[in-house]
């Protein structure tokens, strides 16, 4: 069963046709005609009437259990029933008129998600991304034998006023230090490699497998600036240490006084 | 009730316009600009969180005084993160749990302007008098129309003695509040108050009330 509420007002010459369709039963399919002596000018989109709307009224359906609101103006003056509705048949669920859903308005309007290219983000926040996108696959993967990336002790990676390099505890990333650590352990075992050759087919084959030449300089310069950052990591690491040995808080002094 | 704030240009006040909507509905302001979030937060759970599965929608409302929030993250990191669709499932569980829901919706016409408007029962577009915020109200209108958020009211903000309400309502074909070009609101919003209370009394707070009481009328009125 459909409840029809229906008006009409007449605004500087037009006369305006609101129609509120109920349904407490089934989706029901509707065709709702014009009683006063007009055209309808019916709502239109890009210039074209809506679909559903054709010049003597509107065909559509009425959503089970739910309503269906319609406008249009018209030039004829209002009368008290603008409008006649027919009842047609019971439209089964898939072909419900307000069948779309938040995927489908996700996919007709597209994904509003940043594109992974413009997150700036630490490496393990790029690898635990649940959803690559497919027009960015060539994404910055070069960061780790990148020194100038790495967290250094005066500028770690918490200190930065930007999130690009805090880590995000949201996408499951490590820990930057000991992302950091691992970098710097892998580049030591390149140059270790490179290091221990004696032979001219050890040479090769250490060469091959650590990437060429031109990767054996990067990680010669790497661990370079890693040495430095961990000689003054260590500084700071054994100052911090000292403090902590240093003190001796009476904490069940403190705690007898609050 | 859920009410989704959208406006198409951004700068136009959404943010301050869903503030203090919700502040004058006793509503819960959640913040859906995914990645230009705008409202004030804290630390603790917000909507990326929610999107990512990461936290219940009602455990990471913050609520009022002055207003009952569910605040965005702000990396981007995280707006990518979670899955933008979830944002209708959290927003209707907010309705469930505290009633009305007011959605600030960002600039565009994507489906983060879309999301809110489907879940939505009505709508309030702002506007400034400007052309080109008035011609992006415009394209969101239609939007609201094919995802059946009926337009509640316009908002007309940053109005100055030039605005033409009349002409802003015959092109959105909707009633218009006006909200007055007043350093007052601006403030009020900066230091994370609602106009009526940082201001009451003043023109602006009256827009704001006023535009509360014609929302409601609309939208209760209309509700099955």
């Amino acid at each position: 069963m459909v409840s029809v509420d229906a008006s009409a007002t007449a605004i500087d010459g037009v006369t305006l046709v609101t129609v509120s369709l109920d349904s407490d039963g089934p989706a029901r399919r509707v065709r709702v005609e014009q009683r006063l002596d007009g055209p309808v000018w019916p709502p239109r989109c890009e210039g074209e009437p809506e679909r559903g709307w054709d010049e003597s009224g509107y065909e559509g359906v009425v959503p089970a259990d739910g309503r269906l609101a319609l406008g249009y103006a018209t030039p004829a003056p209002p009368a008290q029933q603008p409008v006649a509705v027919e009842e047609r048949e019971v439209v089964p669920d898939a072909e419900d008129a307000a069948g779309e859903d938040a995927t489908a308005v996700l996919q007709r309007l597209g994904d509003p998600s940043p594109p992974r290219d413009g997150v700036p983000a630490p490496e393990a926040t790029v690898r635990a991304d649940p959803r690559p996108d497919c027009d960015t696959l060539p994404a910055a993967e070069e960061t780790p034998d990148d020194p100038g990336h790495v967290p250094s002790p005066e500028h770690p990676a918490g200190d930065e006023s930007t999130d690009q390099t805090v880590p995000d505890r949201r996408v499951g990333s490590t820990n930057p230090v000991t992302d950091w650590l691992d970098g710097v352990e892998e580049r030591v075992t390149t140059l270790e490699r490179l290091d221990a050759v004696e032979t001219v087919p050890e040479a090769t084959t250490a060469l091959q497998s650590t990437g060429g030449l031109a990767a054996g300089r990067r990680a010669a310069r790497a661990c370079a600036a890693d040495r430095r950052r961990l000689l003054s990591v260590a500084d700071r690491a054994r100052r911090l240490a000292d403090r902590i040995e240093a003190t001796d808080p009476p904490l069940s002094s403190l705690e007898r006084l609050t | 009730m859920i009410l989704a704030v959208t406006g198409g240009k951004g700068g136009v006040g959404k943010s301050t316009v869903a503030y203090n909507l919700a502040a004058n509905l006793d509503a819960v302001v959640v913040d859906g600009d995914l990645g230009m979030a705008d409202l004030p937060a804290d630390h603790g759970p917000d909507l990326h969180d929610v999107l990512a599965g990461r936290a219940d929608p009602i455990e990471a409302v913050r609520e009022g005084p002055p207003v009952s929030i569910l605040p965005c993250g702000r990396s981007l990191a995280g707006a990518r993160a979670g899955d933008p669709t979830a944002l209708v499932s959290a927003i209707e569980a907010v309705e469930r749990a505290y009633g009305d829901v007011v959605v600030d919706s960002p600039a565009g016409l994507r489906a983060d302007v879309g999301l809110p408007l489907y879940v939505a029962d009505a709508c309030v577009l702002v506007t400034t008098p400007s052309e080109s915020a008035v011609t992006d109200a415009v394209r969101v209108r239609e939007l609201a129309r094919e995802l059946d958020a009926g337009l509640a009211r316009v908002v007309l903000n940053r109005a100055d003695d030039g605005a033409n309400p009349d002409a802003v309502a015959a092109t959105l074909g909707a009633p218009v509040t006006t909200v007055p070009d007043d350093a007052v609101v601006a403030d009020a919003q900066a230091a994370g108050q609602p106009v009526c209370r940082a201001s009451p009394g003043t023109p602006a707070c009256q827009a704001f009330r006023s535009l509360a009481d014609a929302v409601e009328r609309v939208c209760r009125g209309h509700r099955p």
